[in-house]
């Protein structure tokens, strides 16, 4: 069995001239969670539908399982679950009738103990009608559907958007327990960063459709910072500092973010400088996220120039 | 199996409108079907026929019982039509629910397939049944005169058909990726033309190939459209 | 070829034919709305023709006036008079009018009421007036009997009864061509056909292709009886007897049209009423190979009249028979002029022979024939007058219409001028206006497929050249293959508006630049179609981090 689960050569799409999805090289190995984000309309939600083969790809291309994500077969997509943005389902049927409608399709895999023992994790009664579920029980539904058939790939899509924190963690908790036990693959995309940080060892980071970073969670972790330089006498002009991503200064003080760059060469530079000091600041994964993705030449109030 | 839920899913969804033709067309077109339910040659109309006297041709031509219950069907046929094709082809896009319907583990042909032979059990239950219960009533002899004629009841079926007609029109319009001022419209347009040009024709045998040419032009681009349209 | 590229070719194919065809039909829409919308802004006036009054014309000319607008009637011996009315009333046929009966010789014989005159005339075997609203029945009525509607088609059923009851019906049945029998109570009695009455349905014989029927009640019943015509016989039916008479069979060629005098035996109080103690019942019908026959119902006689060659070759031919106790006799008109040419090959040389004909005197004739048991005529009498030429009058004539029409008709597809000259310009005119065969539909859209084609402008041509241009532009950074690409410029040529619209509408995709050549490209091929490049991929950040496992 191949270690590759996902993967994706040059996948690019355009819609008219606009590029949404540029060049897309990425690789998931088996048994990971990868966390895919990106800004709003950065193209993490067309190019997962590239990969289920929803959409044609106008370069490139993307493979699920080994099989090429345009001819997906019936078989490959037994073993793929896929939870939509928003948790469409059909309202007119209860959650009993959607099981009988679901499981229709995994013959020998659907896991009926598992569904019902999610179900009742979650308190939802099956008589009633999806369309009387909330935002957060249609979620829950829809995980329930997508794990039941025990498939070796899940792939969603910003699964807890418009969830409220509790239902979130409830969520998160029980996709983190299933999924652990038993070592599945699973993509997820999302907005909420801490979501990402909780259960993802991977993180794939999408910006205008290019991918920007495709690493351990540690690595990026490790790699993004931002220190706060304070100097004596005036901010020196050039900041060529290793890694530099964005540098903002006021009159006595330079706050840079960096890539990569280690701390024995921040020293090193503050030293050259002629800095008094400097401190590296604490981020958490949203900070470090929207650091990584800002753009350049981003305004900030008042005090602080963009060099 | 998959396909038998797909059906089963798609069926359900067409039942409320299946509910409503029948019984739109067997109630209306019952009444009307009854007012006429009494023999309708008690007596000559003096004046039109006296010895020795003309006679003006169009005196010697009768519409069938059926004629109001006609119109009923034609209409239904098309609401019918238009109503199922929106319910499985416009519908989704608003629900948000191709996605989760185009992972399972089946093709696109499959998914296709139980849309439409969902649309055609529909049709042939709620108009199918409901116009041979109806033809069946209009020929009881203690009722109605004269039998009806095997073309009225094949004339039927060509109404039941052209709600086919209207049901790809509007799912090739549901399907297509074009706006509205460009061709989305051009499936119910082509449906529409296929309407006129069947209402304008004489011999059963014309309005049988313009309504299987209608249903192949149609049809294949239902076909090619479903298959390789992005969702 | 594998079923899923013949789906896709008969999709695509189905997907061209749909967008023309509608937009075709939307252009059309708009060309016929532009025509008519003019109409209304066009105008012709014609300067009055200069007449005198009665009391202005001289004596030869009130002569001339008279015999102009008199009825020309033959007396059975023969004798022709011109009975005149000198004052027109709205209704020409009013009994009580006055008329004034002069002899060939310009003799006033008698004048008095119309009701009153003391002479007997001949009177003629009559077409049916088509104008009367029900009284035709064509093969055109009973195809739009037929008709698809949503109230369903309809029937053809006699109704037989006595004492004001119905107590049979019968039911033309259009598939077999004959009519078949039901009792009040919904049993079948049987069948009527060709042969006559049988009570199965394998022996009955179809009537033929109808053509025509006309229906009366005999004097001695109140069940209609009819004659129906087909495309070669004739039959008389009576429903009440169940019996089929035929009448006459044209065995090499079809029945053209049909003439009655006194065939149906009328009440006195119908207007159609003929005097059987002085006529006998007479069909005439004309045939397609211009032949002419008479049937005589009592003496069961058949004639086949024989018209010289050279008639043919006369203006305004028209001819009535009659069939008295003593003779048959064969009443001709006819102009000396030289037959006008073909219509339908040239309307324009058509104009101009017309406008000629009436600026010209004409001298037109009335004779009277016998015709013998062999079809011979034996000429009795004859009567000519000449019409002085009309001159033209001044005409202000200011015809938008046909302006709009020729400037909208540029934007039609040269594919209508194609489509005629395939199906021969006369051939499609003759069947467009074989209006008895055609639906309105049918006949409607021939019609205007002849009036809105560019008839060859080169305007027209010059504008699918200017619309080449514009696809051969829009498709050359387009363009996949060479056989669709040159497809799609024929087409537009072919279809010009409607034919770019439609490219327009199926081949419209977005363009970027490409990053080698600089030159723009379009997106349905991964390659640049210039310098064969690949799509602009992004510049990769230094400082962006992709570390792949694998």
């Amino acid at each position: 069995m191949s270690d590759i689960v996902l993967e994706t050569e040059g996948l690019t799409k355009y819609y008219g001239s606009t590029v949404a999805v540029d060049h897309l090289d990425m690789q998931v190995p088996r048994g990971c969670i990868c966390g895919f984000v990106g800004r709003n309309g950065a193209g993490k939600t067309t190019a997962i539908k590239l990969m289920l083969g929803l959409l044609n790809p106008t370069e490139g291309s993307s493979k699920l399982l080994g099989c090429d994500s345009t001819t997906l077969t019936s078989t490959i997509r037994q073993r793929i679950g896929y939870v939509a943005e928003g948790h469409r389902l059909f309202r007119w049927m209860s959650i009993n009738e959607l099981e009988r409608f679901q499981c229709a399709f995994f013959p020998r895999q659907w896991d009926c103990k598992f569904f019902t023992d999610m179900i009742e994790y979650f308190g939802l009664s099956r008589r009633k009608k999806i369309k009387h579920l909330s935002n957060g029980q249609r979620a829950q539904v829809s995980l329930a559907l997508a794990l039941a058939p025990n498939p070796e790939l899940l792939i969603m899509d910003d699964p807890t958007l418009g969830l409220d924190a509790a239902i979130r963690r409830q969520f998160l908790e029980g996709m983190i327990q299933l999924i652990m036990h038993q070592g599945r693959t699973v993509l997820f995309s999302s907005h909420i960063l801490g979501d990402v940080e909780r259960v993802s060892d991977r993180i794939l980071v999408i910006d205008k459709g290019v991918l920007r970073a495709n690493c351990s969670l540690e690595q990026f972790r490790s790699a993004v910072k931002k220190v706060m330089i304070n100097f004596d006498d005036s901010v020196p002009a050039e900041v060529d500092i290793e890694g530099l991503l964005h540098c903002r200064r006021s009159e006595k003080e330079l706050e840079v973010t960096l890539v990569g760059t280690n701390e024995e060469k921040i020293d090193e530079w503050a030293k050259s400088a002629g800095a008094a000091q400097y401190k590296i600041v604490q981020m958490n994964l949203e900070d470090q996220f929207i650091e990584f993705t800002a753009p350049p030449g981003r305004k900030k109030l008042f005090q602080w120039e963009e060099i | 199996m998959r396909f038998s839920a797909l059906l089963r899913k798609e069926f359900r969804e067409c039942i409320p409108w299946l509910l409503l033709a029948a019984v739109v067309f067997f109630g209306f077109g019952g009444y009307c079907l009854r007012a006429f339910a009494f023999p309708r040659y008690g007596y000559l109309y003096n004046p039109y026929f006296q010895p020795g006297s003309l006679v003006e041709p169009y005196r010697l031509t009768n519409y069938s019982a059926l004629q109001l219950p006609g119109i009923w069907l034609s209409l239904t046929s098309i609401g019918l039509g238009l109503i199922l094709g929106v319910r499985h082809f416009w519908i989704p896009y608003f629900t948000g629910t191709w996605p989760f319907l185009l992972h399972r583990s089946v093709n696109r042909k499959t998914v296709l397939a139980a849309k439409l032979t969902a649309a055609a059990i529909t049709f042939v239950i709620s108009l199918g049944f409901t116009w041979i219960v109806l033809y069946w009533y209009a020929n009881r002899p203690e009722l109605f005169t004269l039998p009806q004629t095997a073309r009225i009841f094949i004339e039927g079926w060509i109404f039941i058909l052209l709600g086919l007609v209207v049901y790809l029109g509007t799912a090739l319009s549901g399907l297509s990726t074009a706006k509205w001022y460009t061709t989305k419209a051009f499936g119910i347009a082509f449906a529409s033309i296929i309407i006129f040009m069947t209402f304008s024709q004489w011999q059963l045998f014309w309005t049988f190939a313009v309504i299987v040419i209608g249903i192949v032009i149609l049809l294949s681009q239902v076909i090619d459209t479903f298959l390789n349209r992005e969702f | 070829m594998r079923l899923k590229d013949g789906l896709k070719y008969i999709a695509t194919l189905a997907k061209v034919f749909t967008t023309v065809l509608i937009l075709l039909i939307a252009l059309l829409i708009i060309q016929s709305i532009i025509i008519e919308a003019v109409l209304t802004f066009s105008y012709k006036k014609t300067s009055p023709t200069i007449t005198k009054s009665e009391a202005e014309l001289t004596p030869e000319e009130q002569r001339l006036s008279r015999i102009i607008r008199s009825e020309k009637e033959f007396s059975p011996d023969g004798t022709i008079d011109l009975i005149y009315q000198p004052k027109r009333t709205p209704a020409r046929e009013k009994e009580s009018e006055i008329v004034q009966v002069y002899d060939a010789n310009d003799n006033l014989l008698w004048e008095g009421p119309r009701n009153k005159k003391p002479y007997e005339y001949l009177s003629w075997a009559e077409q049916f007036n088509t104008s009367r609203y029900g009284v035709v029945f064509t093969q055109r009525e009973m195809k739009q009997l037929q008709m698809i509607t949503p109230v369903f088609s309809r029937n053809i059923e006699i109704p037989v009864g006595s004492d004001n009851k119905v107590k049979q019906v019968w039911r033309y049945y259009t598939a077999g061509e004959f009519f078949v029998g039901y009792d009040i109570d919904g049993s079948k009695i049987g069948y009527i056909g060709s042969s006559g009455f049988t009570d199965s349905k394998t022996n009955v014989k179809p009537f033929g292709d109808f053509r025509f029927f006309t229906a009366w009640c005999q004097q001695d019943s109140s069940s209609p009886t009819l004659l129906w015509q087909t495309k070669r016989h004739i039959y008389q039916i009576d429903f009440e007897n169940r019996q089929v008479e035929p009448i006459f069979e044209s065995p090499d060629t079809d029945i053209e049209r049909i003439f009655l005098h006194g065939w149906r035996d009328l009440a006195l109080s119908t207007k159609e009423y003929i005097d059987r103690e002085k006529y006998q019942p007479l069909l005439y019908c004309e045939t397609k190979d211009n032949k002419h026959h008479l049937i005589m119902h009592e003496s069961k006689q058949q004639l086949t009249i024989n018209m010289p060659e050279d008639w043919k070759n006369w203006v305004g031919n028209y001819y009535k028979f009659t069939a008295t106790k003593q003779a048959v006799f064969m009443y001709r008109r006819w102009i000396e002029t030289s037959h006008a040419p073909d219509y339908s090959k040239s309307p324009e040389i058509y104009q101009k022979w017309w406008q000629s004909f009436r600026s010209q005197p004409q001298k037109y004739w009335v004779e009277l024939y016998k015709v013998d048991n062999h079809g011979n005529l034996e000429l009795l009498n004859r009567y000519n007058w000449t019409v002085s030429g009309r001159p033209e009058s001044e005409t202000e004539f200011r015809d938008y219409r046909a302006v709009a029409l020729r400037i909208v008709n540029k934007l039609s597809p040269p594919f209508y001028d194609f489509l005629v000259h395939l199906l021969g310009r006369e051939k499609f005119w003759a069947r467009a206006l074989e209006y008895q065969n055609r639906g309105d539909f049918s006949y409607s859209l021939a019609r205007m497929l002849l009036d809105i084609r560019p008839q060859g402008s080169i305007f027209n041509r010059l504008l699918s050249a200017v619309m080449m241009v514009f696809a051969f532009w829009h498709g050359w950074p387009r363009r996949t293959s060479w056989p669709k690409f040159l497809f799609w410029l024929a087409f537009v040529g072919i279809f010009n508006l409607a034919g770019l619209l439609t490219y327009l509408a199926l081949n419209h995709t977005a363009l970027i630049k490409c990053p080698a050549c600089g030159k723009r490209r379009g997106l349905t091929q991964v390659n640049c179609i210039r310098c064969g490049e690949g799509l602009p991929a992004p510049e990769r950040g230094k400082l962006d981090l992709i570390f792949n496992r694998a």
